[in-house]
């Protein structure tokens, strides 16, 4: 079985800048991936890698064992990719907009996205201007499914988008997933839209990969140890971040166990997150064995 | 319409219905006026000569800049390139459909206001000289420079991506190539016809009828140009480049006149047309490279 996305050794540079650099990475099928990192960190970059956008100055990613580039309608064909800022033609109405998808796509499923449009109430007549940001997205993400694609790529999907429209996408999103065994992955900045979609964790810093792994797993092996601050040496395993205050400190770990009378606590995605961000140095990724050569 | 071809259309239609109805009145307006001319007592007609040359010769401008130019400009511009370019076809197929649709509906275009200009031309009065004095406006130029403007407005906008500078540069461009061309190519096309005439009566034509670009130089007795420049030479004779009046020439100063014969008219169409559609060609390649590069 294919690993969805693969890269070995992925480059990306914009001038002498590097936005992604010396990247391996390997997204096993059937998973919905959160890929979080501040802004500027490369997801964009990775994404649109990906799906063929952007040409790689270093390895190159594989969709399904494809190469973006050597085979771009065979990649095409199975990768519904939704661009940041949701791009449209504005001025075509949500008819045209489907029909676009029918006439570039060859496994179109044109019932599917005329139900799903019926479904959200958004008339087909329309022009894509003067539906609202939500039904925007909606329409948006239609045209990413109704290709009927294997992985679906959404690059800050919710991103301008009011609360109740970024529940009603993001449970659109994890339907479709659940019904087609999608491989699916998300990026974004905010940590929280993610949390109840995910299920494995991509934290990019810096354009280089810091954390990748099961999202479940990663949560079970991190803890959060609270104690005396004159016991903080007795703690066992990797401190991922540290809080000391004057008498007691909070100290995220993995893999960690703290001396007796210590308290711990699970973490939150969006912690686990952010001590990771907040410590380049530190990266939880699988053993390079897990990586088939 | 079906695949790109029917994105290209859906996308473009505006200029293309825009194009095509511009074209189509200006046929209409060229085959009504001559059909009109013709029921008029002769003397009375070509009033509106100054506007159709006008018109013959800015309409491929005004296509290269309104459509080629934001063919392949709008999309990078505006990030819908992410949305295109990742459904199922690849940008090559993209672009190519979407020039190839250009080229196409052009070329109709330009064919009909071409022929609407021919037989404008083909019903002027027989005293007007309706081949070099109206070079500009016959239908194998007009309808070659509208491909050029086009195919140089869709590779500027490809190459730019931005459609405001494309449709500025697009005209920059076509202006400078066609005063260039007009003035240091056209008249030598085809070599130039020397005739040196040692004797006789200067007002008799030594030309046939028909002929463009006639240049004539008085030359002395050893058949050296007479001028400003070739004074100071034994054998001088002030020419009339030194204010000198033709009839203190005498009848028998030898002469060279240097003509495009009638003969040369319409090769010279041809090889014009040519060159322009051959260009286009190249511009549509170099459009197809630029508008797949990466956005």
């Amino acid at each position: 079985m294919n690993a969805a996305l693969e890269a070995r050794g992925l480059g990306k540079r914009y001038g002498s800048t590097w936005a992604i650099r010396d990247l391996t990475l390997s997204i096993p099928a059937g998973r919905v991936v959160a890929l979080v990192g501040p802004n500027g960190a490369g997801k964009t970059t990775l994404l649109q890698l990906a799906v063929g956008l952007l040409t790689p100055n270093a390895g190159e990613p594989e969709i399904f064992g494809w190469s973006p580039r050597r085979n771009p309608t065979l990649v095409l064909a199975r990768v519904g990719f939704l661009a940041q800022d949701r791009p449209l033609y504005r001025h075509f109405t949500v008819a045209d907009t489907l029909r676009l998808g029918r006439e570039l796509n060859p496994r179109w499923d044109q019932p599917m996205a005329e139900g799903r449009m019926r479904r959200l109430e958004i008339p087909l007549d329309r022009q894509v201007r003067t539906l609202s940001g939500g039904q925007q997205a909606q329409v948006a993400l239609t045209l990413a499914l109704a290709k009927r694609p294997e992985l679906l790529l959404l690059d800050e999907p919710v991103v301008n988008l009011d609360p109740l429209a970024r529940r009603q996408f993001l449970s659109e999103v994890m339907e479709a997933a659940a019904a087609d065994g999608l491989t699916v992955v998300l990026s974004s900045h905010v940590v929280a839209d993610l949390e109840r979609v995910a299920d494995y964790l991509v934290i990019l810093a810096s354009g280089r990969l810091q954390v990748a792994g099961d999202l479940e797993r990663l949560l079970a092996d991190h803890r959060w140890l609270v104690g005396p601050a004159s016991e903080a040496g007795r703690v066992r395993g990797t401190v991922i971040q540290a809080g000391t205050g004057q008498r007691q400190c909070r100290i995220l770990t993995r893999d960690g166990s703290a001396p007796p009378g210590w308290m711990t606590a699970p973490v939150s995605l969006e912690d686990l997150v952010l001590a990771y961000l907040g410590n380049p140095s530190a990266g939880a990724l699988p053993a390079p064995a897990a990586i088939p050569a | 319409m079906t695949g790109a071809t029917w994105l290209a259309w859906r996308s473009n239609r505006q200029a293309a219905v825009a194009g095509g109805a511009l074209a189509a009145a200006a046929a209409a307006a060229l085959v009504g006026v001559a059909i009109w001319e013709s029921t008029q007592p002769e003397g009375s007609v070509h009033t509106l000569m100054d506007g159709f040359r006008a018109l013959l010769i800015a309409a491929p401008g005004v296509a290269g800049v309104f459509v080629g130019a934001p063919l392949l400009s709008g999309d990078v511009e505006r990030g819908t390139h992410r949305l295109i370019w990742t459904q199922g076809i690849t940008r090559r197929r993209w672009a190519a459909s979407s020039l190839a649709l250009l080229i196409m509906a052009s070329a109709l275009a330009a064919a009909v206001m071409a022929i609407g200009g021919q037989i404008w031309i083909a019903r002027l009065p027989s005293n007007f000289d309706t081949t070099w004095g109206l070079y500009d406006l016959q239908a194998p130029v007009v309808f070659a420079y509208v491909l050029f403007a086009v195919a140089l407005g869709a590779a500027v906008g490809a190459a730019l991506r931005r459609t405001l500078p494309a449709m500025a540069v697009t005209l920059a461009i076509f202006i400078a190539v066609r005063v260039a061309f007009v003035e240091l190519a056209r008249p030598h096309l085809l070599p130039m016809v020397t005739r040196v005439v040692v004797s006789g009566d200067q007002n008799q034509s030594v030309v046939a009828p028909g002929a463009g670009y006639v240049d004539t130089t008085f030359l002395n007795a050893q058949l050296q140009p007479l001028g400003i420049g070739a004074c100071g030479s034994p054998g001088c004779v002030p020419g009339p480049a030194a204010g000198i009046p033709y009839a203190a020439l005498g009848p028998n100063t030898p002469f060279r006149v240097v003509y495009q014969p009638a003969s040369h008219f319409w090769p010279m169409q041809g090889i014009e047309a040519g060159i322009f559609i051959l260009l286009a060609a190249a511009l549509i390649l170099a459009a197809l490279r630029f508008a797949t590069r990466d956005g």
